[in-house]
């Protein structure tokens, strides 16, 4: 189901949380809520949750057309996986999952064993069969995200909203999580909209990254467009490494890796500038430079090992670097 | 806060001539000098004990786990019987306990609002205070020990408590 945003605003006393935010989120797809800490993210995502309710106004959310702002979020049918997951201690694992099941209203619960087998089936796509009987101390961080995600599953949600989901978790694991968290959505097929604050994360995660910054969405498009086309230098900041190059009034961005570097002889005045390795780092495959133009200013650039090796720069080398990119 | 409640206020709201005395005259309730005073008066004195070890506890746990039970469609008597309730039990045993060991040693407000009507309003440490009083010094002795006996009974519980609470309750992620 595609969830729709219209004009969502929401004041903390003084303080604006959200600022007239409208967005919709396509059946089907995944996508991500990115912004630095106080841009409003969580908030929205409370309230497409039911969980925190907008300002009294206009604002209206809707799951594939039907107005739910004014359904509880007891009757809202989102699954929610909260940042630091919040499962029930004192029960098990296959007690956890089965809580939605359980609490619902004798008429609409499934029986005992329906229930039973219902968490066997989430376990299974959440790939922790075996576990059922532990308690949530009892598991790994990624374990216990999988659990919270499989008792968000148990009660057929609309659509599934995740808090930071990899936020508590160590690089290695969330690496891994990830990857898988991608292929289990292509799986399953449910609208997911998720909250990070990692810019590689809701690159590499997404389908669609909405950008945030202070109560108000910055850009929304494909991560490639978003990336390659920041529409303000907030976007271009805060997606990836960027140089900031002052010509005059101008401010120039140059990603990093758009920049060559070029022996000081093939420098060609009407392109390229003439610069001074100011430092290297070169530790794994990609190798940061740092130069120093003519004119003082200090640009990082990001060359291939292969790259660096053919140039063999060291610190002190005259070069000359091409910039070929825009200005915002 | 709570625990400085002075007790001479509920002397102010349910006394003859009190805010709530004559509506309660009226009605033929009796709350000062009889059960419901001694009970109202040691409500007072022990339950910051139970607020204290809670409020904590709870402030701690945050409220998540009850949204996440929110959400996947429990009712609140549901929440609270499920979730919370379970989170906080043994923080509330062990509150109840002090405020059991307080109440039982209890003496200043329960000896303003009942009475020392003997066999009816009563209570042990009021009982050792007329028996020494009427020089039975034996008998205020014994009950005395008897004090001092379910002290240490407490103490045992409470301390059987503090063991399982340590491999249970404060075990969170």
């Amino acid at each position: 189901m595609s969830i729709s945003i219209h004009s969502i605003s929401k004041t903390f006393g003084a303080y604006t949380a959200l600022d007239k935010i409208s967005l919709e989120v396509p059946n089907g797809s995944l996508t991500a809520l990115l912004g630095p800490s106080g841009s409003g993210k969580t908030t929205l995502l409370r309230i497409v949750a039911g969980l925190d309710f907008p300002d009294p106004g206009p604002g209206r959310i809707a799951f594939h057309g039907e107005d739910v702002s004014e359904v509880s979020a007891r009757k809202r049918g989102v699954g929610f996986v909260f940042q630091h997951y919040a499962l029930f201690q004192h029960m098990s694992v296959a007690q956890n999952i089965a809580f939605g099941l359980r609490v619902l209203p004798s008429a609409q619960r499934p029986k005992k064993s329906e229930i039973r087998d219902r968490v066997m089936e989430l376990l299974k796509l959440v790939r922790l069969e075996g576990l059922e009987g532990r308690r949530p101390h009892e598991l790994s961080g990624g374990q216990r995200q999988r659990v919270a995600l499989a008792r968000a599953l148990a009660i057929r949600p609309k659509v599934l909203l995740l808090d930071e989901p990899f936020g508590a978790l160590d690089a290695q694991v969330r690496k891994d999580l990830r990857r898988w968290l991608r292929q289990f959505h292509d799986e399953i097929g449910l609208t997911t909209l998720f909250v990070t604050h990692d810019q590689e994360e809701a690159l590499e995660l997404s389908d669609q990254v909405v950008v945030m910054r202070n109560a108000r969405i910055e850009q929304v498009g494909k991560p490639q467009s978003v990336y390659d086309q920041p529409r303000s230098p907030f976007v271009y900041e805060f997606l990836g490494n960027v140089n900031k190059l002052h010509e005059g009034k101008n401010v120039r961005y140059l990603r990093p890796h758009e920049i060559d570097v070029l022996f000081a002889a093939e420098c060609d005045p009407a392109t390229d500038v003439s610069a001074r390795v100011h430092h290297l780092f070169s530790a794994g495959p990609i190798a940061t430079l740092t130069v120093k133009l003519g004119d003082g200013q200090f640009i990082d650039v990001e060359l291939s090992r292969k790259q660096l090796d053919e140039l063999s720069l060291s610190v002190g080398d005259e070069v000359a670097v091409r910039l070929a990119a825009r200005t915002v | 806060m709570l625990a400085i409640f002075p007790f001479s206020f509920l002397g102010l709201l349910f006394g003859a001539k009190g805010w709530l005395g004559p509506w309660l005259e009226h009605h033929d309730i009796r709350i000062i000098f009889a059960l419901p005073g001694i009970v109202i008066a040691t409500m007072f004195v022990t339950f910051p004990f139970v607020a204290r070890e809670l409020i904590p506890l709870m402030e701690t746990q945050g409220s998540d786990q009850e949204e996440a039970a929110i959400i996947l469609g429990a009712r609140g008597w549901q929440v609270f019987f499920r979730v919370t309730l379970p989170n906080i039990k043994w923080g509330l045993l062990y509150g109840v306990l002090l405020c059991n060991a307080r109440a039982m040693g209890e003496f200043g407000a329960v000896s303003v609002v009942s009475g020392h009507i003997r066999g009816e309003t009563n209570t042990l440490p009021l009982h050792v205070e007329v028996l020494y009083n009427e020089y039975q010094f034996s008998a205020a002795f014994a009950c005395a020990t008897l004090l001092a006996f379910l002290a240490l009974v407490t103490l045992g519980i409470k301390s059987a408590v503090e063991n399982l609470t340590g491999h249970q309750s404060f075990n969170h992620q």
